[in-house]
């Protein structure tokens, strides 16, 4: 079922930490709600959900106006960032639970839940409590509770951020096939960029209440919207140094950088630019080179299959994707070379992408 | 060789502080058992030994003539009985108006901070004592026509047991996730649905402990039965215990064997939800 957010706002006391919305989520897609913590991402889901009411606006679901319509009515399920898995009922009852208020027969419930349990492989762990199993285990059994149903959407807030490390990847994979399998809308909220960019389908990106940009993946990394977008999506984060055009360049310390001609006629338009590069865009090089970036190595981190070299250009610490074998000493002086195909160009005061 | 040494010491120290923990635990428990004992002993007791000087710590002449007495006793039966109506009545009255009510101030956001208000509010009818509340209750019940009846004790000790499940409740309530509630609402149950399938067996064992707190204190309450009553029809064991000192006589091998008999159902009850006691207070610290 399609979902629709119409300028749909929240507020507390005089703040609207979610303003005006506008937001649709396609039968079948999953959105990924991506934003800093406090940005309003829970709330626009409890919103959605039932459990918050709606200050102004109107969110539709099927094309249903959902405000003021109970939780219960609105056939939503809900993953919790703790689970909520109820502690005295056993994860047979837990993943039961929302057939039981139904009314469904005991026998036809027992068969549901296996078969559920079984998609998600928790069959022999049916008759533990919550506390009895682990934290990998209590996110399937809330998994399968919110699947039993068959319901309108799912919606999930920060699902994966309660368990480890290995297991968040296992899981996040787990997860993009089970909704990619059931293909039910799901609206999934998270601060992880990872999380985001491997699970949508679309990602809408949120900051202070307001809606920055929503696009696939690729689109957002490719062609982010405004410095915010830009930064939070890609790790590590896109580097930002501020500058102003000298004729068909960017003056940058020690060196200009000529701009494609494509890229002109914005730059030219505004005042103060700041020119943004991805750390896998840019490559390592003498510092005599022509129109190169200088900067003084201020770390190396070696990830093993790649080395990032952290470098200050003057004011700016930028970011430069190595190979793995790369040596550098802190205090040695690099050039960073960038092609000018790769660069983003933003107004330094809207922080809006020019081009 | 130091270490060895060191070792010796602390342990040394610790046997000693706990040797100290648990003579101060002895004392303890003999200042708080010892009248017990002497109840115990002096249902027990003949009649010269009661009486005799200096008194009788320790005897093997022992008879159950007061037990025998209280037992045969269609009276002593009445006032267990009306007891336990009092008591058991008022606990269910306040249990279930006291739950919902805190249930209510736990999760609803009232306008202009009533919640607040409100919680204050009902704290502060225990701030006074009881028997500034006893004359004009006594007027109500006469009002009432309730006087020597056993509603108007569950009414009366309704007054002081339900500000304490209220506060007792909402201490359960505010200790348990939210998102409980609100998974079952999302599940599609209803507000009361979840309340009755979720909330409260997660709560039993608090309201476990409330309703033994509640039941201890009306089981045991000798002013308002004693103001309020005045006939078999409606007197408690408290005040019926106390009335067996008369004019003429105090009759302390009656007294004591009904005080143990009084007491027991309320020990027995105790023991057997201990676990749920201590697990009910402390509920809040050792949640998971
Ligand atoms: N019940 C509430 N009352 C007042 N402010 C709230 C309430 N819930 C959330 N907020 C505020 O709304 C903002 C957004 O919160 P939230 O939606 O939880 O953010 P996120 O999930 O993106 O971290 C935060 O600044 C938070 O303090
Ligand atoms: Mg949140």
């Amino acid at each position: 079922m399609s979902i629709r957010f119409e300028n749909a706002t929240k507020i507390f006391r005089d703040l609207a930490v979610v303003d005006r919305l506008n937001l649709e989520i396609e039968d079948g897609e999953m959105m990924v709600l991506l934003g800093p913590s406090g940005c309003g991402k829970t709330t626009t889901l409890r919103m959605l959900a039932g459990l918050e009411d709606i200050s102004e606006g109107t969110i539709y679901i099927a094309s249903r106006c959902v405000n003021g319509v109970p939780s219960r009515h609105r056939n939503v399920a809900m993953v919790f960032q703790n689970y909520a898995l109820y502690p005295h009922m056993t994860a047979a009852q837990n993943i039961g639970y929302p057939l039981r208020i139904r009314g469904v027969k005991r026998d036809e419930m027992a068969r549901q839940v296996s078969e559920v349990a079984e998609t998600l492989e928790i069959g022999r762990l049916l008759d533990r409590r919550p506390r009895e199993l682990s934290g990998g285990e209590r996110q399937r059994v809330a998994l399968a509770r919110a699947v039993i149903r068959r319901p309108a959407a799912f919606l999930m807030d920060e699902p994966l951020s309660n368990l480890d490390a290995r297991l968040r990847l296992q899981m996040r994979g787990e997860l993009k096939r089970l909704q990619r399998g059931l293909r039910i809308t799901t609206l999934y909220v998270t601060h992880d960029q990872a999380e985001a960019m491997t699970l949508a389908h679309r990602v809408a990106v949120m900051r202070e209440g307001k809606l920055q940009q929503v696009g696939t993946p690729m689109e957002l990394y490719q062609r982010p919207a405004n410095m915010f977008v830009a930064g939070f999506v890609g790790s590590p984060a896109m580097n930002f140094i501020q500058g102003r055009m000298e004729g068909a360049s960017f003056r940058l310390n020690g060196g200009l950088l000529s701009l494609t001609p494509d890229q002109l006629p914005a730059a030219a338009s505004a005042e103060t630019l700041v020119l943004g590069f991805r750390p896998e865009c840019a490559s390592l090089t003498s510092p005599q080179e022509d129109g190169a970036l200088r900067g003084t190595v201020y770390v190396t981190e070696e990830m093993g299959n790649e080395t990032f070299v952290f470098l200050k250009c003057e004011d700016a610490l930028i970011t430069v994707r190595a190979e793995a074998h790369f040596k550098a000493e802190i205090g040695d002086v690099l050039g960073v070379r960038v092609p000018p195909s790769s660069v983003r160009l933003f107004e330094a005061r809207t922080g809006k992408a020019l081009v | 060789m130091r270490e060895l040494k060191g070792q010796y010491d602390s342990s040394f120290v610790t046997r000693y502080s706990s040797f100290l923990k648990y003579a101060l635990l002895m004392l303890f428990a003999v200042f708080f058992l010892f009248p017990m004992y002497w109840l115990v002993l002096t249902s027990l007791k003949t009649q010269a030994d009661q009486f005799s000087m200096p008194p009788v710590w320790w005897t093997k002449r022992l008879t159950l003539d007061y037990y025998r007495a209280i037992i045969f006793d269609s009276s002593f039966e009445t006032l267990a009985f009306n007891s336990a109506l009092a008591c058991g009545g008022s606990a269910l009255l306040s249990l279930v108006a006291g739950t919902m009510g805190a249930y209510s101030l736990s999760r609803f956001r009232l306008p202009f901070r009533l919640n607040h208000h409100l919680s204050l509010w009902i704290l502060s009818t225990r701030m006074f004592p009881p028997i500034v509340s006893i004359v004009p209750l006594f007027l109500i019940m006469r009002a009432l026509d309730l006087l020597d009846t056993r509603l108007a004790l569950v009414l009366a000790y309704s007054v002081f047991n339900l500000p304490f499940v209220v506060w007792m409740m909402k201490g359960f309530f505010d200790e348990l996730p939210r998102e409980l509630e609100e998974s079952a609402l999302m599940d599609g149950d209803t507000h009361l649905g979840a309340f009755l399938r979720i909330v409260l067996p997660l709560v039993a064992p608090g309201i476990a402990a409330t309703a033994i707190f509640c039941m201890i204190v009306s089981w045991n309450e000798f002013l308002f039965a004693l103001i309020l009553t005045q006939t078999d029809s409606a007197l408690t064991l408290p005040v019926g215990i106390a009335n067996q000192v008369t004019q003429y006589e105090i009759r302390w091998g009656v007294m004591s064997a009904a005080g143990v008999v009084a007491m027991t159902p309320m020990f027995i009850f105790a023991l057997m939800v201990q676990r749920y006691l201590v697990r009910g207070l402390s509920f809040g610290a050792v949640k998971g």
